[in-house]
């Protein structure tokens, strides 16, 4: 492979998934000057290994997975903390912002459901949701999980997060009182 | 077959769920179009090399003979007495008589080979591969929720708590764990899409990438400056910004650590502040990085580099000369920052010292 060619096929490369991946960051960092670092660094380390990526059709994944670990960059870096996704923020801004009527409540249940859950569950759901990755193959490439590990936690996922729905529509009984809710200090993923 | 019915169905049912909650639909801005532009540029003017720049995962070196066992279960012990003593003494020369501060007529550059010094005195550490480093610390930080357009929205000044953060000191392909009520739960740290085993590198350093580094501060510093370059605003800032996060949450043997001092005393544009205090009101030492330099106003007139007191700072323990946190400005006139509470070598993830 050429370096010409190199050059040609990760500027191309940036040009389509470069934006996908910022709106990824942006889902997960809730400053743009944090979002534009992940942006940069899964760019940069992705030019750096350029010559191990992946065929073109299981790019977008790849850069997902390079994405994810700045993006845990962010998470680890006490420095940088301020920037946080803070998931349940920008969902109650979503709700609070949104039209009136029941698309709000609906929103805010939503909101408090998605929140409560682990966040393994829901990073796989942000994937299935908002980044498009449907297919178990491009998730667990996007997530480091074999096909079939992907698979079952979408289904979990979802599983908990229907249970914590279910709830809020029956205060006091349902399925969301087996749910292991998220609170602090709590092994809340999984490996 | 059944299993991928019910997956096409989760699918679609997720979709529906929180389809519309997406916080990043809208279209990207001119701006941002023209940052995009600005860093494909950058990115592609870097040199390619695979195993050898910053991020990129380090090769195991192997060092010489392992250190003497002095520090008991691998605790980081603080050698209060002895850096109180040989140390403070010189600093407090012309200082006040009562209260116990420090007066510095020293440079950056001099204070901070003081603190490599204090720093090399720490009792070497037995670190078996299988084990974690444990930071706890006390952190108070602002936090400003999105918008659903991805903007900036309110700014929140989030409650003092404690943070700690598991890291594995040798390879980063297995979990960590960050306990920290700011982000939200305890949450596993999983790095992924990275070549296994890993040691880690210059934004994830293990204990055993840290070992792996030069103890001549020189070299240190030009590795820095090759791993981040073009990087960040400047290569003075992001170097100091990268000694920063060698120093934050990692554990180094004691002469890396006092490799990585001196490597900052080197690095142009650092000043020291006598008088600091931690985000808990207690004096320290700050060394902080100029947060701008000016452009010469006339030929032969020397840069000049101004000083934000709310900026980026680095405190030390008075007595002792060790990192005891940073602080990073004030908002909503809290000061934001943290304080270390802890380090230590332990066995597992979740364990505390």
């Amino acid at each position: 492979m050429g370096a010409q060619d190199s050059d040609d096929s990760f500027g191309e490369a940036f040009d389509r998934h470069a934006p996908a991946i910022l709106r990824y960051a942006q889902r997960r960092l809730d400053s743009r000057e944090a979002a534009q670092d992940v942006v940069s660094d899964t760019f940069t380390a992705a030019w750096r290994h350029w010559d191990r990526r992946p065929a073109p059709a299981v790019l977008l994944p790849w850069l997902y997975a390079i994405a994810g670990n700045a993006v845990r960059d962010q998470w680890r870096s006490a420095q940088r903390q301020r920037r946080l996704t803070r998931r349940l923020s920008a969902l109650r801004t979503a709700g609070h912002s949104g039209d009136p009527g029941e698309g709000v409540v609906l929103g805010h249940s939503i909101s408090q459901a998605f929140a409560a859950l682990p966040e393994a569950d829901r990073e796989v759901l942000r994937l299935v949701a908002w980044e498009g990755q449907t297919d178990a193959r491009m998730l667990g490439l996007a997530l480091g999980l074999r096909p079939a590990s992907a698979r079952s936690r979408v289904l979990r996922a979802r599983r908990r997060l229907r249970a914590l729905l279910d709830d809020a529509d029956n205060p006091g009984c349902g399925p969301a009182a087996q749910v292991p809710a998220a609170s602090p200090h709590q092994h809340a993923t999984e490996a | 077959m059944f299993p991928r019915d019910s997956f096409r169905r989760a699918v679609t049912d997720v979709q529906s769920l929180l389809g519309d909650a997406d916080p990043a639909t809208a279209d990207l801005d001119e701006d941002t179009w023209a940052w995009l532009a600005h860093t494909r540029q950058a990115i592609t003017a870097q040199p390619r090399e695979p195993g050898r720049r910053a991020r990129a995962p380090v090769p195991h070196r192997a060092r010489g003979p392992r250190r003497s066992v002095l520090a008991a279960a691998g605790v980081l012990a603080v050698a209060a007495g002895l850096a109180g003593g040989l140390i403070a003494a010189p600093l407090a020369g012309r200082g006040p008589a009562s209260g116990g501060q420090a007066k510095l007529s020293l440079t950056a550059a001099q204070f901070l080979n003081h603190a490599a010094a204090a720093a090399a005195r720490q009792p070497a550490l037995h670190v078996r591969d299988d084990q974690y480093m444990y930071i706890a610390s006390e952190d108070r930080w602002a936090s400003t929720t999105a918008t659903p357009a991805g903007g900036n929205g309110r700014t929140v000044v989030e409650p003092l708590h404690k943070r700690e953060i598991w890291l594995p000191v040798s390879n980063i392909c297995k979990p960590g764990l960050l306990k920290d009520p700011s982000p939200g739960p305890a949450t596993k740290l999983n790095v992924t899409g990275i070549s296994c085993p890993n040691h880690g590198g210059w934004g994830y350093p293990t204990y055993r990438f840290l070992q792996s580094l030069p103890t001549s501060p020189r070299t240190l510093l030009n590795m820095i400056y090759a791993a981040t370059k073009g990087r960040g605003q400047s290569p003075d800032r992001e170097a100091f910004t990268t000694i920063g996060v060698m120093l934050r949450e990692a554990i180094a043997p004691p002469d890396i650590s006092a490799a990585l001092y001196r490597a900052a005393a080197l690095i142009p544009g650092v000043r020291v502040i006598p008088h600091a205090t931690d985000i808990l009101g207690q004096p320290g030492i700050g060394v902080q990085f100029a947060r701008t330099v000016t452009q010469s106003p006339a030929p032969g007139v020397p840069y000049r580099q101004t000083f934000n007191p709310n900026g980026p700072t680095w405190i030390f323990n008075p007595t002792t000369l060790q990192w005891i946190g940073e602080t990073d400005g004030t908002v909503h006139g809290k000061m934001m920052g943290s304080v270390v509470l802890n380090r230590a070598i332990v066995d597992r993830l979740g364990q505390q010292p």
